[in-house]
């Protein structure tokens, strides 16, 4: 069975300042399986966390078009991108797009656990299949909190996609905010999503989400500032 | 049981849950640690970078022999050393402040401080103003040090590069500057640029610093290198100190008056 959790805490940043979270997540049930997105709007963008919010829904209202089954699976990937653009443009009132600037990361598995994965700016996507940790999304080349971002670039070569498919049980994809990747290195990836993984699969949707938040609450790396958000599609 | 009685039994019930109630919403509020100081023991502790994200800082040192005249390389000394001192006392920070320390005098550019954590740092050698002025190597060595990712991880903040000098180079230092320049990862960082005295080369300073609010500043006299970088110090130690360290860093040495040079107040 597919089963998804998920969860979003605003950073210590936002809460001293008493600010909203500039993150988003969406995460819902479709046709047996699962769509998630997880947004994270640049600070230094006045309507960041309503271009997040806007992006994690346009994502959705794009995917849930998909009709026929399977063939979604055909779409080209571009025009996926393109849609979920121009749907995310149309829903804020402003001239100035870059005032909302985010990114997006969206995951969509159906009933058989066929999925794909769209990206545009940092963050990071793993797959776990067949017992193998991936990290899907490429290396990013400068520093912290530099990122590519809906509103800021057009281009598709902003854009990273992959296909993944679940078959055995405890396969995953994972999607998170750079609240979350920036703080785990590289040699300690495929454990921490091993460990997240294993976790929800202990819990129910509700009872994982609570675990999560926990988590992300208390989050070890020292002067940590960031929103943090993570979504799991997993196979149980 | 009468009514009155019956009442007075609720309100007793009902109040003492309400106080058992707010306990219990209080206990769960509440973290035993906080968050921040990442005591809470999570399940999750063990992937969790235990240090928190870098905050670059390299400064390009000119050290050639002009430099000894009028207490110049005196005042540079103390100068570099009382920022480092005073990143390394900062405890309450949201970024780990590294330091990188670059010479450039006699034949080559020298890389004294490979960027380690400003509290490490127990001291900072005094400098001897000597020879030629190669700051074409000491652009190289910076461009080299900003590429290489074990020592500027992707997760850091973005660095500031500080230039300081009172001449003209002697080495071939356009390519070294255009590459720095061009470096897809050293291009990123803030430049600030330092001329002192009259002998400096401004245009080539004004082609390193990137900041067009702030292009060149000027050191007429020792006191002003301080007043520099006391100005760097404040700025990096608040962004450091923000709750967004990746703004842009911005200087302003005029907030700095000549005769306040107690480090301790920051």
């Amino acid at each position: 069975m597919l089963r998804a959790a998920g969860a979003s805490v605003a950073g210590p940043g936002h809460l001293r300042l008493g600010e909203d979270s500039q993150d988003a997540l969406s995460l819902k049930g479709w046709r047996g399986g699962w769509i998630a997105a997880v947004a994270d709007g640049l600070g230094s963008r006045a309507q960041s966390a309503r271009g997040a919010r806007a992006a994690v829904e346009a994502a959705q209202a794009v995917a849930r078009t998909w009709k026929r089954s399977g063939e979604w699976r055909d779409l080209p990937a571009r025009q996926v991108a393109t849609d979920i653009y121009r749907r995310w443009l149309r829903a804020l009132p402003w001239s100035d797009k870059s005032m909302a600037a985010t990114t997006l990361l969206l995951a969509v598995c159906d009933a058989h656990g066929y999925a794909r994965v769209w990206q545009m700016g940092d963050g990071l996507v793993i797959s776990l299949v067949n017992g193998r940790a991936e990290v899907l999304t490429p290396t990013r080349s400068g520093f912290g909190n530099e990122t590519r971002a809906l509103g800021t670039d057009t281009s598709w070569s902003a854009w990273n996609t992959q296909d993944v498919i679940l078959v055995r049980r405890g396969d995953a994809i994972l999607l998170m905010t750079d609240g979350i990747s920036d703080d785990v290195p590289g040699e300690l990836v495929e454990g921490f999503a091993i460990a997240v993984r294993r976790e929800l699969r202990k819990r129910s949707r509700r009872a994982g989400r609570k675990w999560l938040r926990r988590e992300l609450t208390h989050w070890a790396t020292p002067g940590h500032t960031d929103d943090k958000t993570l979504a799991a599609i997993f196979l149980d | 049981m009468g009514w009155a009685s019956m009442n007075e039994d609720n309100e007793s019930r009902f109040f003492n849950a309400t106080i058992i109630r707010n306990e219990v919403d209080k206990k769960m509020n509440t973290p035993k640690n906080s968050p921040e100081k990442g005591g809470a023991i999570t399940k999750l502790k063990a992937f969790a970078a235990p240090q928190a994200r870098p905050l670059p800082v390299i400064i390009l040192a000119d050290v050639s022999g002009s430099m000894a005249e009028n207490g110049k390389i005196e005042a540079l000394n103390v100068a570099i050393k009382q920022m480092v001192t005073s990143f390394g006392k900062e405890s309450r920070l949201r970024a780990d402040i590294q330091v990188g320390l670059i010479t450039f005098g006699g034949r080559q550019a020298d890389l004294h401080l490979p960027l380690i954590s400003a509290h490490s740092v127990s001291e900072v050698e005094a400098f001897t103003a000597v020879g030629a002025t190669p700051m074409g190597a000491a652009f190289e060595l910076a461009r080299q040090l900003l590429e290489d990712k074990e020592r500027v991880p992707a997760r850091a903040y973005r660095p500031v590069l500080v230039l300081v000098s009172d001449g003209v180079p002697t080495d071939d230092w356009e390519k070294p500057l255009a590459a720095l320049k061009g470096s897809e990862r050293a291009q990123k960082a803030s430049r600030f640029a330092m001329a002192i005295g009259a002998d400096a080369d401004r245009e080539l300073l004004a082609q390193f610093a990137d900041d067009v609010e702030a292009p060149v500043f000027e050191a007429h006299e020792a006191d002003d290198i301080r007043r520099f970088f006391r100005a760097v110090t404040m700025s990096v130690v608040a962004r450091s100190s923000s709750p967004s360290p990746d703004q842009p860093l911005t200087l302003d040495v005029s907030e700095i008056p000549a005769d306040d040079l107690d480090l301790d107040a920051i």
